[in-house]
């Protein structure tokens, strides 16, 4: 209740609010359900992780079997549109539905793996480099500042092309490119932190300096990490889908949507349904990834929650 | 200043110099560049031939100086799909990507500075809510789906517009739109958070209450104090378009660029050709972030003129 108390009296001069209406009054959960979007997103994306784990199970077809007689079928609603399968077919005769739902395990895989990959390594990086300051603070910094400078993506498309594409590459690539910003961010706080009493005290107490990095700096981390951690699986899922879509990430016989959007490409004025659904179930991922995104930015960020209070406190006195 | 320009000519010399070594690494070392480029029926006399070639029969320290040397007298070999100087293509299909990544980002800022001010004018009114539900739609869905969509809809249907290829300024349109849009979207928020921060400033009240026209103080006041973070924005999303993510809307559109020309390098396992894009890529970021800071520099003179 400490929270909800002192939202009230910085209110209180707008006007004297009940107290079930401030933020975090009741936990995350509570917040969530108050914010509609964010709310949205969350079992969009719960239905999402799913789908990704149930697949085999749900998926009517195996997402490979090809079936060269009934190709190109439209989905149901549509004139020639069978229930055999739902969302059509494709030119290989695959079944949409089918491809669509595995599809979902490599994105959400693949996004996963990166940002925990990337994640723990500029998390690590950035700790190091903030808490123990000095030629190592300097080393970690410049190495950072070339990398940011580098042309990522070309260099991804480099690496593809002499390793060659698979998954694990994909995840490999995407985590290389995209480590620096949890270092920053992680430097940046711990900077911040480095100086301050309880730091300090445990030092003083003789705490060794794993303990004092993981123990006492990594929890002030924690809603910072989580956020940024959000915005970079919703770049990861995006950026997995072109490099399918380029044809240098999931390779056949495997099942990605970048990939179902590139081999639909051909047959685009024929059959518009193999590039307008997988594009949809990308742009549904993310979106819904998005959405808890920003509810955690405004949620875990004091200060926008103080400025969406008073705006709600402003509009409604 | 100058001890600025050279504090940062000499960071953008490491940058471009870590790129041909991790470039040298990655081709010589990690990967087998002959297994790459030959196909897989060559004779062992034509592999031999070809590492005498490219000097992979050297020391490979002895290839690494030849490498950085060739490198830096923009000397990158010849193609091997191509069959002519890679720095030759290069000078040709650089154009194409240059002028449609300052027309996306120029569209970027047109759409992105009237949108985020008119949103900012009243925060969660309906045209900021609006904005803000376009841009979480423009930041997710994906740049390549975009493209093809365009293309169904202006060129399959409606016939309005070319599908693909370079030619007049109609085939510029869709590419330059798909490409402008994600930048759009994440300018526009950085618009509207900074003009509404800007709105409840002290010194815009006092504007206000001394009787001059809001349109002054927003367009001229608020607006100006808010260039600084804008710019620093917009000029990200310019790294961002340059530093690679051409390709992919090039590929879709089949535009002419250095984009388009790295793909279909891939395509023809021609190395040599694609190191080399990346190469120029890495200048042309090294020597863009240089502009950018200089102009950040001119524009805000509290900034920092050292490194740090």
């Amino acid at each position: 209740m400490s929270v909800a108390d002192s939202d009230n009296t910085l209110g209180g001069d707008v006007a004297a609010p009940p107290v079930s209406d401030t933020p975090l009054a009741g936990g995350y959960w509570a917040d969530l359900r108050a914010d509609t979007p964010g709310l949205i997103g969350v079992i969009c994306l719960g239905t999402l992780f799913f789908i990704a784990v149930f697949a085999p199970f749900l998926a009517p077809y195996d997402p490979a079997a090809q079936d060269i007689i009934s190709r190109l079928q439209p989905p149901v609603w549509m004139a020639g549109g069978s229930w055999e399968h739902l969302l059509g077919t494709d030119h290989l005769g695959r079944d949409v539905l089918s491809r669509l739902l595995h599809g979902s395990r490599i994105s959400l895989f693949v996004g996963f793996a990166t940002v925990l990959l990337a994640g723990t390594f500029g998390v690590l990086l950035g700790l190091i480099s903030g808490y123990a300051g000095g030629r190592t603070d300097q080393w970690i910094t410049a190495i950072i500042d070339t990398q940011v400078a580098f042309p990522g993506l070309l260099l991804a498309l480099l690496i593809l092309a002499v390793i060659g594409p698979s998954m694990t590459t994909v995840i490999v690539v995407l985590a290389l490119n995209g480590w620096m910003v949890y270092a920053r961010m992680t430097r940046s706080v711990v900077l911040g932190l480095r100086q301050t009493a309880f730091v300090e005290a445990a030092e003083l107490l003789g705490c060794r300096t794993g303990r004092i990095l993981i123990r006492h700096l990594l929890p002030n981390l924690a809603a910072p990490l989580l956020t940024l951690g959000t915005l970079e699986f919703a770049r990861i899922v995006l950026a997995e889908a072109a490099l399918s879509f380029l044809g240098l990430g999931v390779q056949p016989p495997a099942t990605s949507w970048g990939l179902d959007v590139a081999q639909g490409k051909d047959y685009m004025f024929r059959a518009w349904w193999l590039v307008t659904i997988p594009g949809l179930a990308i742009a549904f991922t993310v979106l819904a990834i998005n959405l808890i995104a920003s509810w955690l930015r405004v949620t875990t960020d004091p200060v926008e929650r103080e400025k969406r209070y008073a705006r709600r406190f402003g509009a409604a006195g | 200043m100058s001890g600025f320009v050279i504090n940062r000519l000499w960071q953008g010399a490491i940058v471009v110099l870590s790129v041909v070594v991790v470039v040298f690494v990655l081709t010589r070392l990690i990967g087998d560049p002959v297994r790459v480029m030959l196909p897989l029926e060559a004779t062992a006399e034509q592999r031999a031939a070809f590492e005498q070639q490219l000097g992979l029969d050297r020391p490979i320290l002895e290839q690494f100086v030849t490498y950085v040397r060739d490198v830096a007298v923009l000397d990158f070999g010849e193609s091997l799909w191509q069959r002519r100087p890679v720095f030759e293509i290069i000078v040709e299909r650089a154009p194409a990507t240059l002028v449609l990544t300052f027309t996306a980002i120029g569209i970027a800022v047109a759409l992105a500075v009237p949108l985020g001010v008119i949103a900012a004018l009243r925060p969660e009114g309906l045209v900021d809510r609006v904005v803000v539900v376009i841009s979480l739609l423009g930041l997710s869905i994906p740049q390549f789906w975009l493209g093809l969509l365009f293309i169904v809809l202006f060129s399959l249907t409606l016939g309005w517009l070319p599908t693909s290829g370079a030619g007049g300024l109609d085939h510029l349109v869709l590419p330059a739109l798909t490409l402008a849009l994600p930048a759009m979207t994440r300018l526009v928020m950085v618009v509207r958070s900074t003009m509404i921060d800007e709105l409840n400033a002290q010194y815009v009240k006092v504007l206000r209450a001394k009787g001059m026209l809001p349109w002054r103080v927003i367009g001229v006041h608020a607006l100006r104090n808010s260039a600084v973070p804008i710019l620093t924005i917009a000029g990200w999303e310019l790294i961002r378009i340059v530093s690679g993510y051409t390709v992919v809307v090039e590929t879709v559109f089949a535009w002419p660029g250095l984009g388009l020309t790295a793909i279909q390098a891939i395509e023809r396992q021609d190395l040599i050709l694609l190191q080399a894009i990346v190469f120029v890529t890495a200048i042309l970021v090294v020597v863009l972030n240089l502009i950018l800071d200089i102009v950040y520099k001119v524009i805000d003179p509290r900034i920092e003129m050292s490194a740090k």
